[in-house]
């Protein structure tokens, strides 16, 4: 815990201080390094009014490599699979040192609201959203009703 | 610890244009790329050997790519900052995080916390004093609110001291405020809705008294005369104490004077007992004679009266005669006993080494008329002696004495063999044993030049015939012969 980088001392400082809207993370207390996320669905989406909690880990090589980010809570989109693993190109090839805790959060809270199936990670619901947008918008709808319904 | 580099800062909004933009730490050695990113030149190193992008802005850049900004480094050069004495550590705080109320409402309680240990708030007696980033080093090292160990504490200070001075310091109102005053003055929450909980560890006070840990250079001067542990001279032994002992030191101090509880007269403390047993006028003693018998009792400076009372004194007279009258009595029987475990010892060793000899001569009256009597002769140790008795004395300067001897048949003598005998011969008084006449000889045999040896004048011959040593016609002569030593002179054995 001392070797903890003064980054990421300063990232979760700022992480609890001033909370970018519909996020909260909150590092383990026995590994700072282990965050527990909440991120709320956002307005507009099949998401909507849910509390989807997601697991972030900070490896030795961050911030050269990107932390390991997990949902795990059920969620069904295009670009995340039934382990909670998320296609999201930041957090592999086109991952950069200046991003940060706060910028991942974003960028998957954004890919909620604009779902991309043609870079899909789980295939059947990528083609359910390419063949009826409409019904696989239903179906995210009744597992956020169903999986994300409660914060806890 | 140090106070970060970035607290200092006066503007914390410009910290945000002159951070690296990868450790997120002020720029130490500042490179930018073509678009004018900002980094720090060991992170950017770093991230150009996994990718050669600008982490920001993702144009193509290497090493030789990276440039100086002049403008940056003379922007931090001059950047207005507080010294490290405008703060001090603060508690320890625990953040916990607050969002919009459905979340932290329903969820707070499976929200986690942090515990942020580097909390530096502003130190209200500290230095308020502004300098350049360039002239921190400078102006800290000669800041007269620095610190500096009191030189009459003890210099083994633990470690935690150092980061606990405030709270020794007269200053330390702040650590009890409350956690958002201390954010405030921070500056880290300002318009934020963090919930910052003041961690309540109450571990001051608790090493209170054991030193006076670090005082600001300038207060030095001002402490050092009120300092608890100032060296100060006890008034009456003069040995020197810190402060805070001295009352206690006072308080048993040897040297300090009492009052006797007798004479009322002030005495030093340590002489207070000398003074009781051996001068105080006022305390009641016994009377030097008490050891005779005299049992009067009085203050000491009744002493004299009581010695120069015309009574008093006979009857301390009567007293030391009594008591010397009964030390001569013990003295006497003492003696008595002494002289009686003597005579037993000498028979008891004269029954082991000794030879009891005891001639009586009959027919005293025919035998004197011969002038001359010997005894039969017995064996001593291999030696043959006997007795003789010359009734008239053996020479003309004896006659009308008897005289005695122990004679050694010398022809009969061991060669190399001497003894050394102790006897005594005893005319026997036969009316009182009590007046028998005893001679006393110590003599080594074969005696040089002559036979035996004896007291030529024992005895006069009418004493003899007179006084009792003479009965029925008989003289008894006792001889206790004692061998005191064996002594050989030898040879070299012969040879075969």
């Amino acid at each position: 815990m001392n070797s903890l980088p003064k980054r990421i001392i300063k990232e979760t400082q700022r992480l609890m201080s001033e909370p970018a809207p519909g996020i909260v993370a909150t590092p383990a207390t026995d590994n700072l390094r282990y965050f527990k996320v909440t991120i709320t669905g956002p307005a507009e989406s099949p998401f909507e009014k849910g509390f989807f909690h997601l697991e972030l880990f900070l490896t030795d090589e961050y911030p050269m490599s990107p932390p390991k980010v997990r949902f795990l809570t059920k969620i069904y989109h295009p670009n995340i699979d039934k382990l909670g693993r998320i296609c999201l190109d930041i957090l592999k090839d086109k991952w950069s040192p200046a991003l940060q805790i706060r910028t991942v959060l974003l960028s998957i809270q954004a890919l909620l609201s604009a779902p991309n199936p043609d870079d899909p990670l789980a295939n059947d619901v990528a083609e359910h959203w390419k063949s009826n947008e409409k019904d696989a918008i239903k179906k995210a709808r009744e597992w956020t009703e169903l999986y994300a319904a409660s914060s806890e | 610890m140090e106070v970060p580099i970035e607290t200092l800062i006066i503007d914390q909004e410009l910290i945000k244009e002159l951070q690296c933009g990868i450790c997120l730490q002020l720029l130490n050695t500042p490179r930018q790329c073509q678009n004018g990113h900002l980094f720090d030149l060991s992170c950017i190193t770093t991230s150009l050997k996994k990718n050669k992008q600008c982490p920001i802005c993702r144009c193509s850049l290497s090493s030789k790519e990276l440039s100086r900004s002049l403008f940056v480094e003379k922007h931090i050069r001059n950047l207005k900052v507080y010294c490290k004495y405008h703060y001090k550590k603060g508690e320890p705080l625990v953040m916990v995080p607050t969002t919009e109320k459905s979340i932290s409402s329903s969820s707070s309680s499976s929200l986690g916390s942090f515990h942020d240990d580097e909390n530096w708030i502003i130190d209200d007696g500290g230095c308020d004093h502004i300098s350049t980033f360039e002239n921190l080093e400078t102006h800290q090292n000669s800041c007269e609110f620095g610190f500096d160990q009191c030189k009459y504490s003890s210099n083994n200070s633990s470690s935690n001291n150092k980061n606990n001075n405030n709270n020794n310091n007269n200053n330390s109102n702040s650590i009890n405020d409350n956690g958002n005053a201390n954010a405030n003055a921070n500056g880290n929450s300002s318009g934020s809705n963090s919930g910052i909980i003041n961690n309540n560890n109450n571990n001051e006070n608790e090493k209170e008294n054991d030193e006076c840990g670090m005082i600001r250079k300038k207060d030095l001067e001002n402490h050092y005369v009120n300092c608890p542990f100032r060296p100060t001279l006890c008034k009456y032994c003069e040995k020197q104490f810190c402060f805070k002992l001295i009352d206690d030191h006072i308080e048993n101090c040897d040297m300090k004077p009492q009052t006797c509880d007798l004479c009322l007269v002030s005495i030093i403390k340590k002489d207070m007992e000398s003074h009781l047993s051996d001068s105080c006028p006022s305390k009641l003693i016994d009377c030097p004679y008490s050891h005779f018998g005299c049992s009067s009792k009085f203050t000491r400076d009744n002493l004299n009266n009581h010695l120069e009372n015309q009574t008093a004194m006979s009857q301390h007279l009567k007293f030391l005669l009594l008591q010397q009258t009964k030390k001569e009595e013990d003295f006497v029987k003492e003696l008595e006993e002494k002289e009686d475990k003597i005579r037993r010892l000498e028979e008891a060793l004269l029954a082991s080494n000794g030879h009891r000899i005891e001639w009586k001569i009959k027919n005293v009256s025919k035998q004197r008329s011969d002038k001359y009597t010997q005894s039969e002769s017995f064996i001593i140790n291999g030696f043959t002696f006997f007795l003789a008795l010359f009734w008239d004395g053996d020479t003309s300067e004896s006659t009308g004495f008897v005289s005695t001897y122990l004679f050694l048949e010398t022809s009969k003598a061991p060669k190399g063999k001497a003894l050394f005998l102790h006897y005594f011969i005893e005319f026997q008084n036969q009316r009182d044993r009590n007046q028998s006449i005893q001679k006393e000889f110590d003599v080594l045999f074969p005696i040089k030049g002559g036979q035996g040896w004896g007291d030529r004048k024992a005895i006069k011959y009418t004493s003899l015939e007179k006084d009792g040593f003479i009965k029925d016609d008989t003289l008894i002569i006792r001889s206790d012969i004692l061998v005191k030593k064996n002594l050989w002179s030898i040879d070299v054995a012969p040879q075969r």
